[in-house]
């Protein structure tokens, strides 16, 4: 078993190292140009230097607060207008429309509008967060919330639960996975709207941090940029799944999301 | 007899689905009584009725016409599902616990529902699981469950659709006992529906033989066409054509 594990392990890590040292030998034997692709260690240095003075975390720390916040206002949304889509079926008709309308205009795109707007302060990048991570977080619930068994819906009118008892004991904890998904994906939506708004409208955080980066001709910053973004989008992926666990213990949602 | 085991007066019930191109009536002008404290199996093949009927005593479904009536008034069916339907996000303790939110009055008396819930688990053996989650559970175990959620409500007329046909034979001829004891205990008002008609022969004391959505033979256990072969003798009473409509009484 344990030997399995290290097998597992080892053929997991396999491809990152063949690209690590394949990006090595290329820099080193100068395929590419120095200046567009620094070797492996200039940006290991780089990442040092950049931790070391604390721009790193800063820039880290910037990001992953607007991420937060709009994170925040969205679950404020999306989270009772699903109960209230789902509870009130005339709302479902009325705001169709709209709703899917909004679902096609990609955030990015609302950027130039938004610094009208909003200024280029914090609002406009916590708007663009709050259109990357609703329809997740939205769709999600709405889908658990439809989808839940009938069974169980018969099993509470066999048990006369009122409605209040039907959404407290059935109801969100059936949706509870699909809600829990939509918060796996949205957050990841957020990081990916969000460089794009910090490279258009910030002064700080990491989208600015890779864009000044490339604006200052220091490309091994740029990668480190992107290797942080890499590397946290993995870890927060990783704590969420283990966290999400520990919340639905009945369904295994690293098991089901694994391809 | 338990003292809320109720009489059940079924009359003149039918359930007609509507469909597209034409009516199912699933269940035609059926009329009844479960006497307090009877245990009745219902038999028939699959498509029969069974579960409409039963499904209409438990208020799931809306007769198209007919009365059920319960005396006392006051009682309500506790119901035992072909699965168990056990809530998954919730561990054993906590799936009986919301069986008794209206079962228990006043919804607070906690140590009422704790006593019932330790009593009813107690019966079927699992007190120790109390704790568990359903997918910690083997298929008997959980449908042991289920039938202590349905015990601890008290309700004196139990329900029950197929509970042991998706169990292996060795189970589910040790939960029959166990029904069969508990019964013995409670005596409440029993409707048992199964398409096994040995199970029928082990548990009930009066078999209803349901054919195209009609009651076609109501039969005692001792009735003298039971004495021999039994299963034989209801097996031919399920495929004779002959007996289509008509209610076989002999009594």
């Amino acid at each position: 078993m344990k030997k399995l594990k290290w097998t597992a392990a080892l053929e997991t890590l396999a491809v990152p190292f063949l690209l690590l040292a394949l990006w090595a030998l290329a820099s080193e034997r100068q395929w590419v140009h120095p200046y567009l692709l620094p070797s492996p260690l200039r940006v290991a240095k780089a990442a040092l230097r950049l931790a070391e003075s604390g721009a790193l975390f800063k820039h880290l720390g910037v990001s992953f607060q607007r991420v937060i916040i709009g994170f925040f206002i969205t679950l404020g949304i999306a989270v009772p207008l699903s109960f209230l889509i789902h509870s009130l079926p005339f709302l479902k008709r009325l705001l169709r429309v709209p709703l899917e309308f909004l679902r096609s205009v990609p955030p990015i795109s609302t950027i130039p509008l938004l610094i009208l707007w909003f200024g280029i302060g914090e609002a406009s990048k916590t708007a663009i967060i709050v259109m990357a991570s609703f329809f997740p977080v939205f769709l999600n619930l709405m889908g658990g919330l439809n989808n839940i068994e009938e069974d169980w819906k018969e099993l509470a009118r066999s048990l006369q639960l009122d409605q209040g008892e039907y959404i407290r004991f059935v109801l969100f904890p059936a949706a509870f996975p699909s809600f829990l998904t939509g918060i796996q994906l949205g957050l990841s939506y957020c990081w990916r709207a969000l460089m794009g708004a910090e490279m258009i409208a910030a002064a700080s955080g990491l989208g600015y941090l890779i864009l000044d980066s490339q604006d200052m001709g220091r490309i091994d910053r740029v990668f480190v940029g992107i290797f942080t973004l890499g590397i946290c989008g993995i870890l927060l992926d990783k704590i969420l799944i283990k966290a999400f666990n520990c919340l639905i213990p009945w369904k295994d949602l690293e098991e089901e999301q694994n391809w | 007899m338990v003292e809320n085991a109720p009489e059940v007066i079924i009359q003149d019930l039918n359930r007609i689905y509507k469909g597209s191109d034409e009516a199912v009536h699933a269940v035609k002008d059926i009329s009844l009584t479960l006497t307090p404290g009877s245990f009745t199996a219902l038999v028939g093949f699959s498509g029969c009725g069974k579960t409409t009927l039963l499904r209409m005593l438990a208020g799931l479904e809306e007769p198209s016409s007919g009365s059920i009536s319960l005396f006392p008034e006051n009682s309500y069916p506790a119901v035992i599902f072909q699965t168990p339907r056990l809530l998954p996000w919730m561990t054993i303790k906590k799936n009986m616990n919301i069986a008794l939110r209206h079962r228990v009055i006043p919804r607070q008396n906690k140590r009422e529902i704790k006593k019932r819930v330790h009593a009813a688990l107690e019966m079927v053996g699992l007190n120790d699981r109390a704790d568990a989650y359903p997918h910690e559970l083997s298929g008997g175990m959980a449908q042991r469950v289920g039938l202590a959620r349905a015990l601890c409500q008290e309700s004196g007329f139990m329900l029950m659709d197929e509970p042991f046909s998706s169990l292996d034979a060795l189970t589910r001829e040790n939960l029959q006992k166990e029904l069969k004891s508990i019964w013995e205990k409670k005596k409440s008002t029993t409707l048992f529906i199964t398409h096994d008609i040995a199970e029928a022969l082990v548990l009930a004391s009066r078999i209803l033989i349901m054919k195209e959505g009609s009651i076609i033979a109501d039969l005692d256990r001792n009735d003298w066409i039971l004495r021999n072969k039994p299963e034989a003798a209801i097996m031919s009473l399920m495929n004779n054509p002959l007996i289509p409509r008509m209610v076989y009484a002999t009594s």
